[in-house]
C-alpha cells in the first residue's frame, strides 16, 4: 500500500516538473500556430472579399460610362475642350497665384485672420487689384467653366486645383476690401461649388463665411440670405459620401493586390513597414469600408465616430496580429492619403458650417428686428440644425448674448478636426478657442 | 615595495586571474570598433549605438571582475583554499577590491583612448571629432564613468553574498539601477511639490551623483562585511539556538528539496536541478521578464517613457543571461562531464539545459500577449505595439546567441560580460539587413536558430569537455554564418539578375562612341525678377510702380538665348524647373490672348512665346541629354496644341516656316532620340566614378530606389538594368521608326522601371493612355521625367504634328506670296 502510494507521488511530481518545463513553450507554439491559422483564413476572406468588392466597383464605373456615352454622343468633344481650357487655366492661374503672393507679400504679422474689412489697413491691395484686374478675362471664365455642367468631375489634383482656389480666396479677399458685396458674393458662391466639384470640401467657405460676418460686411437681409442657401446642404451629401466610399476602395483594392503580388506599396508606403502587411490588417481595412459604406447608406454622418472608433463593437483580439510583423496593433498599417483623411475631417466640417449657419441666423434676427437676440430659442424661425450632439466634449462651444452683440466662442476647423482625431488636450485648449463677434 | 610579501603574491594571483577577462573585454571592444567603423559608412544612427556600446564596456568589465575574483572562487571553492591561507581575510578582500579597481581604471585609459584614436581616424564618423559640441556618448561619459563604478561595489557585495555567480549577477541588475531609480523618485516628489514640469538639470544630476557615490561606498562596505563573514570561521551554533527555532521557522513548510527516488526522466531531473537550485535567480529573472514585457507594451505610445526603457534593457540582460546559464550556469561543465560519464546522452542533456530557459522566455511572451493585448482592448489611440511574433525574433535571438557566447567561451564571468554585447550587435545587425538587405522575417528566424543548432551540434565534445582548435574554429564558423546568412537572399538577387549580353553591350558603346559631341549651353539664368529678397522693404506705391514696369514676356523672363550662344548650331539645355516654368508662362500668355482677342500686348507676347519656343525646341533637339529630349517633346506638343487653333495659327508674326519644319521632322526627332539615349547611357556608366556628384538627370535609367525591396541589391544591379533599359528603349526607337508597334518594349521598359502599373491601362505606357489624353493633359499633368521615359514617343501626337506641318507649310508659302 504505501509503496503503491510512493510510486504515484514520484511520477505526480516528475509530471509536474516535466509540465513546469514544457507547459510555456507548447502554449507559445499553440499561440503562435492559431496565429498563422488567423493570418490564413483572414488571407482568404480578404481574397473573396475583395474579388468582390472588384467587380462592384468595375460594374458601377461600368454603368456611369455606359449612361455617359448614352447621354452625349455629340458633346463630348466640347467637353474635352472645355476640359483643355479648364487645364490651361490651372497653369495660367499658377502664374497668377504667384505674382499675387509675389507683390502682395506681407511682412509676417499676428493676425491670422484672412478676410481684412472695408477700410481697414492693407499697404499693398494696390498692387493685388492691379494683378487682379489684368487677370480678370481668367477668372471670370474660370467661374463660367466651374457653374457649367459640361463635365462631370473635376479631378482632385492639388497640384492643378489648388492655385485656383487660392486665386478666388484672394479674390474674395480683394472684393471685401473694396466692399464689392456683389462680387464677393459670386466669388464666395463659385468657391462653394469649387469644393463641390472636388467632391471634398478644401476652401472651406464655412471658415471665410464666419470671418466676413465677424468683419461685418454682410448688412443686408438680401445678402445673408444668399449665403443662407449657399450653405443649405450638409457636408454628408450622398454624393459626396459615395464619392470618398469609391476613392476608398480603390485605394485599399490597390494596396491589397499590390501586396499579394509582393510589390512595394506606395499607399501605405511600405518602407517604412520592413516586412509585409499581415492579412488581418487588409481585413480590417475592409471592415471598415464595410462600415464607412453602412454610413453612406444611411446617408449621415453622426454616426460616424462610433464607427471610425469601433473599440465598442470590436474587441482587442480583431485589433490584433499576433503572426504579422513588425506591429500588433492592426491599425497601425493604416493606408494614408487623402480619401482616408477626407473621410475623418467630415465631422468637423460639418461643426464649421452649423458655426456659418449660426452665425448668419444671429445676423439676420438682427437686421430683421433691429437689435440682437436675447437667447437661442430666439432664433428657432432660421431652422439652424441642432449641434451635433457626439461632438468630442474636449471642444467646447459657447454663445453669449449681451445687449451689445453676441460673442461666439468657437475652435477652428483645425482645433475641432484634433478634438475629433482625440489628439488635443483638454486644458489646453480652452486657451485656443476663437471669440467671434457678431457685427 | 611598501607592500608585504602576501599582499604582492595575492596582487599577482588576482591579477593573473583577471587576465582573460581583460583579454575578452580587450577583444570585444577591438571588434565592435572595427565592425562600426565598417557600419557607419552604412547607417548613422548605429555608429551612436556602438559608441556607447564602447562606452560601457568598462563597466562589463566591472560586472564581470566581481564575478570572476569572488564567484568563480566560491564555485570552484578556492575560496577555502584562500581562508586558510595564514593571512587576515582582510588583505584578501581588499586586495581583491583594489586589483579589480585599478583594473577598471586601466579598461577607462584604454577606452578613451580608442574613442580619442576613433575620433582622430573616423574621418566618415563627424560626430566624434574631439572639440566640437554635443558629442552624445560622451555627453554622457561621467555617468558611465560613475555608474561602472557603482556596478564593481554592487557586483562584489553580490557576489559575496550569493552562493552561485548566477544569482549574484541576476542581483546586480536591481542594486545597480537604485541610483537610477533614486533620482527618478525625486524627480516626481520634486514635480509633486513645485509642479514644475522639468528638473533643473543641474540638481537632478547631482541627485545621481550624490546617490551614486553613497550607494557605492555604502555596497562597497557591504561587501566588506559579507566577505568578512564569510571568510572568518563559523561560530558553533549554540544548544540554545538549536533547540528554540526562530519565529520565522515556525512558518516554513517542511520542504524536502532532493525527490525521495531519483527521477525517470532526465528532463524532469534537468528541471528539478534548477528549480531547486536558483529558485531565487529564476523568480527574479522571471519578474524582471514580465517588467520587460510591460515595459515593451508601453513603450509604443511615443512618450518619453524612461522607466519603461529601463524595465525593457533589463529584461534583455535577464534574457541574454538565461543563455549564459545554459552552458555557464552554476558550474555547468562540471555537471554535464559528470553525466556524460554516466552516460546521458548529449542530446537529453541539451535539451535539459535548454528546457528551463525556454520555459521562463515563453512565459515572457506569453504574458506580452496577454498585456498587449489588454492594452490594445482599453485604448482607442493607435499604439505602435511590436506583435508577439516580432518579439519572439528577438527574444529568440538574443537567447540564441547568448547561449552559443556561453557554450563558446565557458567561462561565467566572461560570458555574462560578452554575451549581451554580442547579441545586440546581433539584433542590429538583424536590423541593417532587414533596412538594407530587405531580409524577410522568415530568414530572420532562421538565422536566430543557427546559434542554437551550433550549440547542439557541439554539445558532445562540450560534455566531454574537449577543447582545441576545431572547438575555436566551429565558433568562427558559426559567426560568419550568422554574419552571412541574412544576405544570402540579397546575393542570390544580386548574382541572378538579369544582364545585357556583352556583344550587345560593346555595340551599343561602340555607337555611343561614335557620336560627335556640340558644343551646349548648359545654363539658362533667370532674370532677377524672380529675385524675391528685396520686395518685402518696397512700399505699396513702390511694388505696384515695379509690378507695371515689368513685362512677362519670354525675353525679360528668362535671359536671351542669343548672348549666350556662341554659335547657330549650339543646342541648349534647360533643366526640368525651368521647363516647367516656361510651359506655364507660356500658357498663361495663351489664356490671356484667348480671353482678351483685342488685346494687341497680349497678342504679340503669345506671338513671342511661340517663336522663342520654336527656337528653343530645336536647340534643345540637339543636346545629347535624355532629359533635354523629354522637353522637347513637351515643348513641341505645346506648340501643337497652340498652333492647332485656327485663331492662334493665323496671326502674324509666327514663324510658320520653322515652326512646320520642326514638328514635321521626325527623322531629326528620332535621331536626336537615339543620340541622346546612347549618350546619356554612356554616361550614367560613368557616374560610378564620382559619387554625389550625379546629378538627377543622368539617372534616367535607373529603378527606383524607393520600390526595392534591398537597397544593396539595388545598388549593385542598378547598373545591369540601365544597361537593360538603353538597349529596350534603342529598340523601341528602331522599331517606331520603322512604323512598327512599340508596345512589347514599352512594357518591357514600365517593368524594368518597376511602376507598379504596367499593364494596367492608365500606365502612362499603355496605348489606352497615349490615344486617350489629350495634347493639353500630357503637359498640364507632366511631372517628372524619372520614370517616364519614352512615354511621349510615337504616341498618336508625332501623326497630328506632320499632318499639321503639312497645314502650316502652304499657310506659310501663302503668307510669302500675299506678302511678295
Amino acid at each position: 500500500m504505501t509503496r503503491e502510494f510512493k510510486t504515484t507521488m514520484k511520477e505526480h511530481q516528475e509530471r509536474n516538473y516535466l509540465s513546469l518545463g514544457l507547459g510555456p513553450p507548447l502554449l507559445l507554439i499553440l499561440l503562435l500556430v492559431g496565429g498563422l491559422i488567423r493570418e490564413y483564413r483572414a488571407a482568404t476572406i480578404v481574397d473573396s472579399r475583395s474579388a468582390k468588392l472588384r467587380s462592384e466597383l468595375a460594374s458601377a464605373v461600368h454603368e456611369t460610362s455606359a449612361i455617359e456615352t448614352d447621354q452625349a454622343d455629340e458633346p463630348t468633344h466640347g467637353d474635352a475642350n472645355d476640359r483643355d481650357e479648364w487645364l490651361r487655366l490651372a497653369l495660367a492661374t499658377r502664374e497668377i497665384i504667384n505674382q499675387v503672393n509675389f507683390w502682395g507679400r506681407d511682412l509676417p504679422g499676428p493676425s491670422k485672420q484672412f478676410l481684412l474689412a472695408p477700410g481697414s489697413e492693407w499697404e499693398h491691395a494696390a498692387v493685388v487689384e492691379a494683378i487682379l484686374t489684368d487677370a480678370a478675362p481668367i477668372i471670370e471664365r474660370m467661374i463660367e467653366l466651374i457653374g457649367s455642367q459640361s463635365w462631370d468631375k473635376i479631378e482632385s489634383r492639388d497640384e492643378i486645383e489648388f492655385p485656383m482656389l487660392e486665386l478666388l480666396k484672394h479674390r474674395l479677399r480683394l472684393t471685401i476690401y473694396l466692399s464689392d458685396h456683389d462680387r464677393a458674393l459670386e466669388t464666395l458662391e463659385a468657391l462653394h461649388q469649387f469644393d463641390n466639384r472636388l467632391a471634398q470640401a478644401s476652401a472651406n467657405v464655412y471658415q471665410l463665411i464666419v470671418e466676413s460676418i465677424g468683419i461685418g460686411f454682410w448688412q443686408t437681409t438680401e445678402h445673408t440670405q444668399r449665403i443662407r442657401r449657399l450653405i443649405a446642404d450638409p457636408v454628408d451629401s450622398p454624393p459626396v459620401l459615395e464619392d470618398i466610399q469609391r476613392q476608398r476602395s480603390e485605394s485599399v483594392l490597390a494596396s491589397i493586390a499590390w501586396q499579394r503580388h509582393g510589390l512595394p506599396d506606395n499607399v501605405t508606403g511600405r518602407h517604412n513597414f520592413p516586412f509585409r502587411v499581415p492579412p488581418t490588417a487588409q481585413l480590417h481595412w475592409l471592415d471598415e469600408l464595410a462600415s464607412f459604406a453602412a454610413v453612406a447608406d444611411a446617408g449621415s454622418i453622426r454616426h460616424f465616430r462610433e464607427l471610425t472608433h469601433p473599440e465598442d463593437s470590436v474587441g482587442g483580439l480583431d485589433l490584433m496580429t499576433i503572426t504579422g510583423a513588425p506591429f500588433a496593433d492592426v491599425r497601425a498599417y493604416e493606408i494614408g492619403g487623402y480619401p482616408y483623411w477626407s473621410v475623418w475631417g467630415l465631422p468637423s466640417l460639418e461643426f464649421s458650417r452649423y458655426l456659418a449657419l449660426t452665425l448668419v441666423a444671429i445676423k439676420q434676427y438682427q437686421l430683421k428686428y433691429g437689435q440682437w437676440p436675447a437667447s437661442e430659442s430666439q432664433l428657432a424661425e432660421y431652422a439652424v440644425p441642432p449641434l451635433d450632439p457626439t461632438r468630442p466634449q474636449a471642444s467646447p462651444f459657447a454663445i453669449e448674448f449681451t445687449d451689445e452683440g453676441v460673442t461666439v466662442r468657437a475652435p477652428d476647423g483645425i482645433q475641432e478636426w484634433l478634438a475629433h482625431q482625440q489628439m488635443a488636450e483638454n486644458d489646453a485648449r480652452r486657451n485656443l478657442l476663437n471669440e467671434l463677434h457678431v457685427r | 615595495m611598501p607592500f608585504h610579501p602576501a599582499t604582492r603574491g595575492l596582487i599577482w594571483k588576482e591579477t593573473r586571474q583577471l587576465m582573460p577577462l581583460v583579454g575578452i573585454v580587450v577583444l570585444v571592444g577591438g571588434i565592435v570598433t572595427v565592425t562600426s567603423a565598417i557600419i557607419a559608412a552604412i547607417s548613422p544612427p548605429v555608429t551612436q549605438l556602438s559608441t556607447s556600446i564602447l562606452w560601457s564596456l568598462p563597466a562589463c568589465f566591472a560586472a564581470g571582475a566581481a564575478a570572476l575574483l569572488v564567484g568563480q572562487e566560491k564555485e570552484l571553492q578556492t575560496v577555502s583554499w584562500l581562508s586558510g591561507l595564514p593571512s587576515q581575510p582582510s588583505r584578501v578582500i581588499a586586495v581583491k577590491l583594489l586589483v579589480a579597481s585599478l583594473g577598471l581604471l586601466g579598461m577607462w585609459l584604454l577606452t578613451t583612448v580608442t574613442f580619442l584614436l576613433w575620433g582622430f581616424l573616423g574621418t566618415e564618423v563627424p560626430e566624434f571629432v574631439i572639440g566640437r559640441q554635443n558629442i552624445w556618448p560622451a555627453d554622457y561619459a561621467p555617468e558611465f564613468f560613475v555608474q561602472s563604478f557603482l556596478i564593481l561595489g554592487c557586483g562584489f557585495y553580490a557576489a559575496w553574498k550569493m552562493d552561485s555567480i548566477f544569482a549574484g549577477l541576476v542581483l546586480l541588475v536591481p542594486l545597480a539601477i537604485g541610483p537610477f531609480l533614486i533620482q527618478q523618485l525625486f524627480n516626481g516628489i520634486h514635480h509633486q511639490y513645485t509642479g514644475a514640469r522639468v528638473v533643473p538639470p543641474g540638481i537632478s544630476t547631482a541627485v545621481f551623483f550624490g546617490t551614486s557615490i553613497v550607494w557605492t561606498f555604502g555596497f562597497a562596505y557591504l561587501s566588506v562585511r559579507a566577505a568578512m563573514r564569510y571568510l572568518s570561521p563559523q561560530p558553533a551554533a549554540t544548544p540554545a539556538q538549536l533547540d528554540s527555532p526562530r519565529l520565522l521557522d515556525a512558518w516554513r513548510p517542511t520542504v524536502t528539496v532532493v525527490p525521495e527516488q531519483s527521477l525517470r526522466r532526465p528532463l524532469s531531473a534537468f528541471v528539478w536541478q534548477a528549480v531547486a537550485h536558483q529558485r531565487w535567480a529564476l523568480m527574479l529573472i522571471l519578474v524582471l521578464l514580465v517588467a520587460g514585457a510591460a515595459g515593451m507594451v508601453r513603450l509604443g505610445d511615443g512618450r518619453d517613457r524612461i522607466w519603461e526603457l529601463v524595465s525593457v534593457a533589463a529584461a534583455s540582460l535577464a534574457i541574454s543571461w538565461l543563455g549564459v546559464r545554459a552552458f555557464a550556469g552554476d558550474g555547468a561543465a562540471a555537471r554535464l562531464r559528470f553525466l556524460a560519464d554516466r552516460g546521458v546522452s548529449p542530446h537529453q542533456a541539451w535539451w535539459g539545459r535548454q528546457i528551463v530557459a525556454l520555459s521562463l522566455l515563453s512565459l515572457a511572451l506569453l504574458s506580452y500577449f496577454v498585456i498587449s493585448w489588454g492594452v490594445l482592448t482599453g485604448t482607442t489611440d493607435e499604439n505602435v505595439i511590436a506583435s508577439v511574433a516580432m518579439i519572439a525574433v528577438a527574444v529568440c535571438a538574443v537567447y540564441s546567441i547568448s547561449q552559443w557566447v556561453s557554450q563558446s567561451i565557458q567561462m561565467l564571468a566572461g560570458s555574462a560580460v560578452i554575451a549581451p554585447i554580442v547579441a545586440v550587435v546581433g539584433l542590429v545587425w538583424g536590423g541593417i539587413t532587414v533596412r538594407y538587405f530587405g531580409t524577410s522575417l522568415l530568414v530572420l528566424i532562421l538565422t536566430s536558430l543557427i546559434p542554437l543548432l551550433a550549440t547542439r551540434v557541439m554539445m558532445r565534445r562540450y560534455m566531454d569537455g574537449a577543447r582545441d582548435w576545431r572547438t575555436v574554429a566551429a565558433s568562427i564558423f558559426v559567426a560568419m554564418l550568422l554574419f552571412l546568412v541574412p544576405t544570402v537572399p540579397c546575393v542570390v538577387a544580386i548574382v541572378t539578375a538579369p544582364r545585357l549580353s556583352p556583344h550587345r553591350a560593346q555595340q551599343l558603346q561602340a555607337e555611343a562612341a561614335q557620336i560627335e559631341p556640340v558644343p551646349t549651353v548648359k545654363r539658362m539664368p533667370v532674370s532677377t525678377f524672380a529675385d524675391d529678397s528685396a520686395i518685402i522693404f518696397l512700399s505699396g506705391r513702390e511694388r505696384l510702380q515695379l509690378y507695371q514696369s515689368i513685362e512677362i514676356d519670354p525675353e525679360e523672363l528668362f535671359v536671351p538665348l542669343a548672348d549666350h550662344l556662341a554659335a547657330d548650331d549650339a543646342a541648349v539645355s534647360i533643366d526640368a524647373y525651368r521647363v516647367n516654368l516656361m510651359i506655364k508662362s507660356a500658357t498663361h500668355a495663351r489664356a490671356k490672348f484667348e480671353l482678351a482677342v483685342e488685346d494687341a500686348r497680349a497678342t504679340e507676347r503669345l506671338v513671342n512665346w511661340i517663336n522663342s519656343i520654336t527656337e528653343w525646341t530645336i536647340r534643345l533637339r540637339r543636346s545629347h541629354q535624355l532629359a533635354d529630349q523629354i522637353s522637347a517633346d513637351l515643348f513641341e506638343i505645346w506648340l501643337l496644341d497652340a498652333l492647332q487653333a485656327e485663331s492662334i495659327r493665323t496671326l502674324a508674326g509666327i514663324d510658320l516656316a520653322t515652326a512646320g519644319q520642326l514638328l514635321g521632322n521626325s527623322d531629326v526627332r528620332h535621331r536626336a532620340r537615339r543620340n541622346a539615349v546612347l549618350v546619356s547611357w554612356k554616361r550614367s556608366g560613368d557616374v560610378d566614378a564620382k559619387p554625389g556628384k550625379i546629378r538627377s538627370r543622368d539617372r534616367l535609367f535607373e529603378p527606383p530606389v524607393a520600390n526595392s525591396q534591398s537597397q544593396v541589391a539595388w545598388w549593385f544591379t542598378r547598373k545591369n538594368i540601365a544597361d537593360l533599359m538603353a538597349a529596350t528603349v534603342i529598340d523601341l526607337i528602331d522599331a517606331g521608326s520603322r512604323g512598327e508597334s512599340t508596345a512589347a518594349q514599352r512594357l518591357e521598359l514600365c517593368r524594368w522601371l518597376e511602376r507598379i502599373d504596367c499593364g494596367s491601362p492608365d500606365s502612362p505606357y499603355s496605348d489606352h493612355f497615349r490615344e486617350h489624353a489629350s495634347l493639353t493633359e500630357r503637359y498640364a499633368h507632366w511631372r517628372s521625367t524619372a520614370q517616364s521615359i519614352a512615354t511621349l514617343w510615337f504616341a498618336p501626337w508625332e501623326d497630328q504634328a506632320r499632318q499639321l506641318a503639312v497645314v502650316l507649310g502652304t499657310q506659310s508659302s501663302a503668307v510669302g506670296e500675299q506678302q511678295q
